[in-house]
């Protein structure tokens, strides 16, 4: 009786290992915290959708995220026509994972599709000033247009992924749940709630290319994506050896990660930011109009301390992006923490008569934000300690979305808010963002590009219009000066950049993509 | 049979105030189609949405409306989860992703989940319940009470954890997530069993310690039958009633319990895909994921009823005197 016992829990233990250890043979495994909604081709342009898709489906070109210049993809070189027009010239040979040709049809198609205003796909939010269309020009050559002058059709190129031309004509619904890119990895599987997995593609293009992006043959036959919302479920599956990437670990995992053997916490700046847009000079009250009150709002805070809240995030450079943006003005610095200079500016603007009897800035923050809570309560507490009066306020994206647009907030009139909320910008340049964040709002266009804009300043809108047409030089020194006019007139607080996290097990040697993005091909195993 | 009648209609009438409640709630939460698109979408998507849901009707109107679809079956369509249609579809002609669809695949995932936490535990209460029964007060006793007790109290979501941290990350023995293989469930199982299983194996004891002070146990006892056939074949069944109406119980929380245990797992049922859509504001799902739990508990709670009548015929002749 005792040996048929000892005998079933050793076969017990031996089929628990086994089964465990066979779910890791050769499948690169990342742990990613939500279901994509789609694996639509238009999605590669983000990795809060899909982390990954690019393994999948690739763009025509990609930007480097060290030089800020495009390296080649699927498109093997390129040149400007002029400020409306892109020529490519696409590689030879490559196939779609359904077989077909990737030739410039099928490139026209795929651009068409995905820019086609009617789809309303989200990429629309980086949109350009025109409408874009394609033109075949030969098998291999394929002409961008857009409607009006855009000298940012390259970036959105680098945006646009390239998916068969047979699945979008004749099984269009496929392609949100079936992608058929180019990439090093086709997809196999989606197992809905549970994860999606892609195998490796040995008719893979980059497998002969000298100019490929990463690794002419990836490391793994199989990459698996795992669904778990929980971050101390993600540690776990790294910790126990199930995944060999953690998508987006919290600050606290990554203190952990270096107590811990096994895996180590990679960090690298994102295209992420929380800024404070503080009301300005449309329906605000006029007492933040006064400059000192502004400036010692600005002032009171500690943006270390915010940082440090924050977890994985830095300071900015006093403007809303990152030295490698066009239009990054080296010469500003961050607004100087300084709660005795807010105190002194609040008691001067007291004593020329401006009275904060009544005054209470509402510091507001959309629950889907990252430490929210504790963010809006930091900066309350920071302004309340300077002499302002302060109060906090989170709120659900359906109560606090229309507070943010200018058709809604001007009902509140005269309103004192500051809005905490955290904004991407993969643009390597600064025309969009400013564009959105400053411009002056059309009231009579409440769908526009700058419709939860607070700051009206007509020297500025002729500066920014003037400056979104130039390009090159002349456009990156016209919005150093914007970045330099708004820092001076203490408009939106820069508050922090996020960085972007993996956790990544010991014996993988990690390089982000040349767009900074999480490729397979740029995956080795070192052990 | 009038008193499952009654019983049966008790329960639509209280499924009508849960679909009532989910319908007005998801109104008062806010303009369902900002919601629903988020802070990016334009005015001009917004009006859109508003005109294909009907959400500038009157609101009884949509409510009319919504109760009407559910008689069909229509719990309305997903419009930021898999779907698999174009956008412009969606926002135009009002398709999508069906919520039924995503619901009935997401089912039986949790019902095999519930199925085998419930089945497991049930069990192992039942012996636990009659050992401790059978000898009072004894270590065997002292110990289903401290087991018992802890099970109960513990918490799902950090025992969840507990059994990944142990099980998955220390001995390397079960994955930490996840499914597809027959060992996918047994942590979950065991994070969702446990208060069932310390609720059931209470309830158990106490009542099998009443049946076995009763005259009938010492009548068979002075007949000689053995031990284990008192308890097994008379004692137990007698003290079924109670132990039914606590595993009723737990049924209901388990359904409710699984919406915790199924995020730490990763495991792709109902609860799972409850959290999924308030992370995505996905009203339609959210609605639809609520009306399946609660018709679950529904269901659960009149099929207890009905073993009541079996258990206990007086259940439904008191029912007919009345």
């Amino acid at each position: 009786m005792k040996t048929r016992q000892t005998a079933l829990a050793i076969t017990l233990a031996g089929v628990l290992a086994g089964v465990t250890s066979l779910a890791l043979a050769d499948t690169f495994v990342v742990a990613v915290p939500q279901e994509p909604q789609d694996l639509a081709a238009q999605g590669i342009y983000k990795e809060i959708n899909a982390p990954g898709l690019r393994n999948v489906i690739e763009p025509l070109i990609m930007m480097d995220a060290d030089s800020g210049d495009y390296v080649p993809v699927l498109a093997q070189d390129w040149e400007v026509i002029d400020d409306t027009s892109l020529r490519l010239h696409l590689r030879e040979g490559v196939v779609f994972h359904d077989g077909t040709p990737m030739d410039a049809e099928a490139v026209a198609t795929s651009i068409e599709f995905v820019w086609d205003q009617e789809n309303a796909f989200t990429i629309q939010e980086y949109a350009g000033p025109g409408r874009i269309s394609a033109e075949v020009e030969d098998d291999l050559t394929v002409v961008v247009h857009s409607s009006e002058p855009d000298p940012m059709l390259d970036f959105r190129m680098s945006l646009t992924g390239i998916t068969s031309q047979d699945q979008i004509e004749n099984n269009p619904s496929a392609h949100f749940t079936q992608p058929l890119g180019t990439g090093p990895y086709a997809f196999e599987d989606w197992d809905q709630g549970s994860s999606w997995s892609a195998v490796r593609n040995d008719d893979w293009w980059g497998r002969a290319a000298d100019d490929v992006y990463g690794q002419n043959i990836p490391d793994y036959d199989r990459v698996r994506f795992e669904f778990r919302t929980e971050s101390s479920s993600r540690m776990a599956m790294i910790m126990a050896g199930e995944a060999d990437i953690v998508v987006s670990p919290q600050s606290s995992d990554c203190e952990r990660a270096e107590r811990l053997d096994g895996f180590s916490c990679v960090t690298g700046p994102s295209s992420q930011y929380i800024y404070g847009r503080l009301d300005y000079s449309l329906f605000a009250d006029e007492r933040l109009e006064d400059p000192r009150i502004r400036a010692a709002i600005f002032h009171a805070l500690s943006y270390e301390g915010l940082a440090d809240i924050l977890g994985l995030a830095s300071v900015p450079q006093g403007q809303l992006g990152t030295p490698d943006m066009t239009g990054f003005n080296d010469a500003l610095e961050q607004y100087a923490s300084d709660p005795q200079r807010s105190m002194e500016l609040v008691q001067q603007a007291q004593a020329d008569g401006v009275n904060l009897n009544g005054l209470r800035v509402e510091v507001m923050g959309r629950d889907d934000t990252p430490r929210i809570g504790e963010l809006v309560e930091a900066i309350g507490a920071m302004i309340e300690a300077v002499g302002i009066p302060t109060r906090q306020n989170v709120q659900t994206p359906a109560v606090a979305n229309p507070r943010f647009r200018i058709s809604e907030y001007k009902a509140e009139a005269p309103r004192a808010m500051m809005q905490v909320h955290v904004k991407e910008n993969p643009a390597p340049d600064f025309g969009l963002n400013l564009h959105s964040n400053y411009a002056c709002p059309d009231l009579d266009d409440p769908s526009g590009v700058s419709r939860s804009s607070v700051f009206c300043d007509e020297e500025f809108d002729e500066r920014l219009h003037e400056a979104l047409t130039l390009i090159g030089e002349e456009r990156h020194e016209a919005m150093q000066e914007l970045n330099a006019f708004l820092h001076e007139r203490y408009v939106i607080i820069p508050l922090a950049l996020l960085d972007r996290a993996y956790l990544v097990r010991d014996g993988l040697d990690l390089t982000f993509g040349p767009d900074g993005r999480f490729l397979l091909a740029n995956v080795t195993q070192s052990d | 049979m009038p008193y499952l009648v009654r019983r049966a209609g008790h329960s639509a009438i209280m499924l009508l105030v849960v679909v009532s409640f989910v319908f007005f709630a998801g109104r008062m939460i806010g303009d369902p189609a900002i919601v629903m698109l988020g802070a990016s979408a334009s005015d001009t998507a917004l009006e859109q949405l508003r005109n294909n849901l009907g959400l500038n009707d009157p609101l009884l109107m949509q409510y009319f409306r919504y109760v009407g679809g559910l008689v069909q079956g229509d719990l309305g369509v997903s419009f930021r989860y898999g779907f698999a249609q174009m956008p412009a579809e969606r926002f135009m002609d009002g398709g999508g992703t069906p919520v039924m669809g995503l619901v009935l695949a997401r089912l039986p995932q949790t019902l095999y989940l519930a199925a085998v936490a419930l089945g497991g535990a049930l069990a192992l209460a039942l012996v636990m319940g009659c050992l401790a029964a059978m000898y009072p007060r004894s270590w065997i006793d002292h110990l289903v009470n401290v087991l018992s007790l802890a099970s109960v109290s513990v918490v799902q979501f950090w025992l969840g954890l507990v059994l990944i941290v142990l099980f998955a990350v220390h001995l390397g023995w079960l994955p930490t997530g996840g499914y597809g293989s027959w060992y996918h469930v047994i942590l979950p199982a065991l994070a969702l069993g446990a208060r069932p299983l310390g609720r059931v194996a209470q309830v158990t004891r106490s009542a099998m310690l009443d049946e076995m002070a009763r005259p009938y146990v010492a009548a068979a006892r002075a007949k000689g039958l053995p031990e284990h056939r008192i308890v097994s074949v008379h004692a137990l069944k007698n003290a079924g009633i109670p132990v039914v109406t606590i595993t009723g119980d737990e049924l209901v929380q388990l359904v409710t319990g699984a919406i915790l245990v199924e995020t730490v797992f990763g495991w792709p049922g109902i609860g799972h895909l409850l959290v999924e859509a308030l992370n995505n504001r996905d009203l339609p799902v959210l609605q639809g994921a609520i009306l399946a739990v609660a018709t679950l508990v529904i269901v659960v709670n009149l099929l207890v009823d009905i073993t009541y009548t079996y258990l206990n015929p007086k259940v439904s002749l008191s029912s007919r005197e009345n």
